[in-house]
């Protein structure tokens, strides 16, 4: 459970300190530990696999952004491998547990696209979600949707850009970043070398130039690139934005 | 453009690549291809230079050691047409070293490494998809017919592992086979095979492992797709788990 008053509501007899003290515990042995084995390697390894947890979503009313709040601090201060989210499923029928249409599919996706984000890409928990929208956008990831947030941000020069920037560009992941890197200290990246890469260029296309020039001619507006992503991305009936998603921050700035 | 050609050998090849890096102050402006006798070719042609092909090799090991491995797995797929981009790999991983793997915007490294990774993964696959059968006279063969020449890395893994036994590997579709006699390993082709009886034993143990197999399964976790994408179903054909399917 992702808060206290939700575990207090739904597992009575658990505590919130019964269970993040031992954790802690091990966070702090596993640090430790670390430590230790960068002087010696042979020092004994404390839990080599890690530590877990898992959270249950939409069961209980917290939002995305109290949740990746939390699984931030558990990766930071605790020093935890995964956290893993599922969404809630009803078992058993019961008058006294949440109801929900379907289980939160999209959403449990959405938290683990943002729990990626939070380990291997750089970002924060403030910076994907904010108390304003707490709530991860289901029609685009959690990257693309800050790429949409910050146009300041882009478009990034490949050939140019260091490896955190070209971390946040929606479409190049951590193997195309790395892979792009290499490749530039030979020779320029160009539009057509840069399909071989790897990138995924029907997001990335917005976002990025190459020495200079960019994919799309047109000059890009966030609400223009949103409209062209999500009728790119959508297969079958069309999902329109809601009115409220096409004010933007820092479109009319 | 310099135009050469070779005789078609493996060796022939590496040793036209050592000549040419040797004597050509451009190496990555030369075509090479495999000689043909057509009427219309063209070209120089390069003789075959055993010694030549060992030391390219030992020093392309020297300088660049992933560089080499892939040439290895290159030269097991056998590939067909790719002589050019091989020679400019070889050229640029001299010059470069070991971060060439890096330069996958040029063309040849990414597809002499595209290809030396698919053999990899047959061979890393085959180290687990083998299986032996024990013969009537005690020795086991192993049948298999992988899409590239994975026969002697494979023989090599296999010789560290079952030192004591005498087994035989046998590429139904290249006819090639290695033996191990509890002594020396060899290599050779085989004109004419004709499958040898089972033991008792190992049909026994094979009836036991087909019950296994079966019953070890649970219906409802069962996921089609993903046990094709672990054992593809090119291999099927020799695995004794799946004879009696």
């Amino acid at each position: 459970m992702p808060s206290q008053a939700s575990l207090l509501r739904l597992a009575p007899q658990k505590h919130k300190h019964a269970i993040l003290e031992p954790m802690a515990l091990i966070g702090r042995e596993i640090a430790s530990s670390l430590i230790e084995r960068k002087v010696n390697r042979r020092a004994p390894q404390f839990a080599p696999a890690g530590q877990s947890t898992q959270m249950i979503i939409g069961a209980s009313p917290e939002n995305d952004f109290q949740i990746l709040r939390l699984s931030q601090g558990l990766y930071k201060k605790m020093n935890l491998k995964r956290v893993y989210y599922s969404a809630y499923m009803p078992v058993t029928a019961d008058n006294r547990l949440p109801v929900l249409a379907s289980p939160p599919l999209l959403r449990e996706h959405r938290l683990y696209q943002a729990d990626w984000l939070l380990r291997f890409y750089g970002f924060s928990a403030e910076e994907i979600l904010s108390e304003d929208a707490p709530h991860l956008d289901e029609s685009f990831d959690p990257k693309t949707a800050w790429a949409l947030r910050h146009p300041e941000f882009f478009p990034v020069e490949i050939n140019r850009a260091d490896y955190a920037t070209l971390l946040r560009v929606p479409g190049i992941g951590v193997l195309s970043a790395k892979r792009i890197i290499a490749a530039r200290r030979f020779s320029l990246i160009t539009h057509e070398s840069i399909k071989k890469i790897g990138v995924v260029l029907k997001r990335a296309k917005y976002f990025i130039i190459c020495s200079g020039r960019p994919f799309e001619k047109s000059d890009q507006q966030p609400a223009h690139i949103r409209q062209q992503l999500l009728l790119g991305e959508s297969r079958g009936p069309l999902i329109l934005p809601l009115p409220r998603q096409l004010v933007l921050p820092g479109l009319f700035a | 453009m310099n135009r050469y050609l070779y005789d078609g050998t493996a060796d022939g090849l590496l040793s036209a690549i050592a000549w040419i890096l040797e004597e050509e102050p451009d190496p990555e402006k030369v075509n090479l291809s495999e000689r043909k006798d057509t009427l219309f070719e063209e070209g120089f042609t390069i003789g075959t230079d055993a010694t030549q092909a060992e030391s390219l090799f030992f020093r392309l090991k020297q300088h660049a050691p992933d560089a080499a491995h892939t040439l290895y797995s290159f030269m097991l797929a056998e590939k067909e047409g790719m002589e050019t981009s091989l020679l400019h790999y070889v050229s640029l991983a001299f010059k470069h070293g070991d971060r060439v793997k890096g330069y996958i915007t040029h063309p040849a490294v990414r597809d002499i490494v595209n290809v030396a990774k698919k053999a990899g993964r047959e061979l890393h696959r085959m180290k687990g998809l083998l299986r032996f059968e024990k013969l009537q006279d005690g020795a086991y063969l192993a049948k298999m017919e992988p899409d590239y020449n994975i026969i002697h890395p494979l023989a090599y893994h296999f010789l560290s592992r079952l030192r004591a036994q005498h087994w035989f590997l046998y590429d139904v579709k290249r006819r090639t086979a290695a033996q191990w006699n509890n002594r020396t390993l060899q290599f050779g082709t085989i004109e004419q095979f004709t499958t040898p009886a089972l033991s008792e034993e190992e049909k026994k143990v094979q009836a036991l492992w087909q019950a296994f197999f079966k019953t070890i399964a649970i219906p409802h976790r069962k996921n089609l797709r993903l046990q094709k994408s672990n054992m593809p179903m090119k291999y099927w054909k020799y695995l004794v788990e799946k004879q009696d399917e």
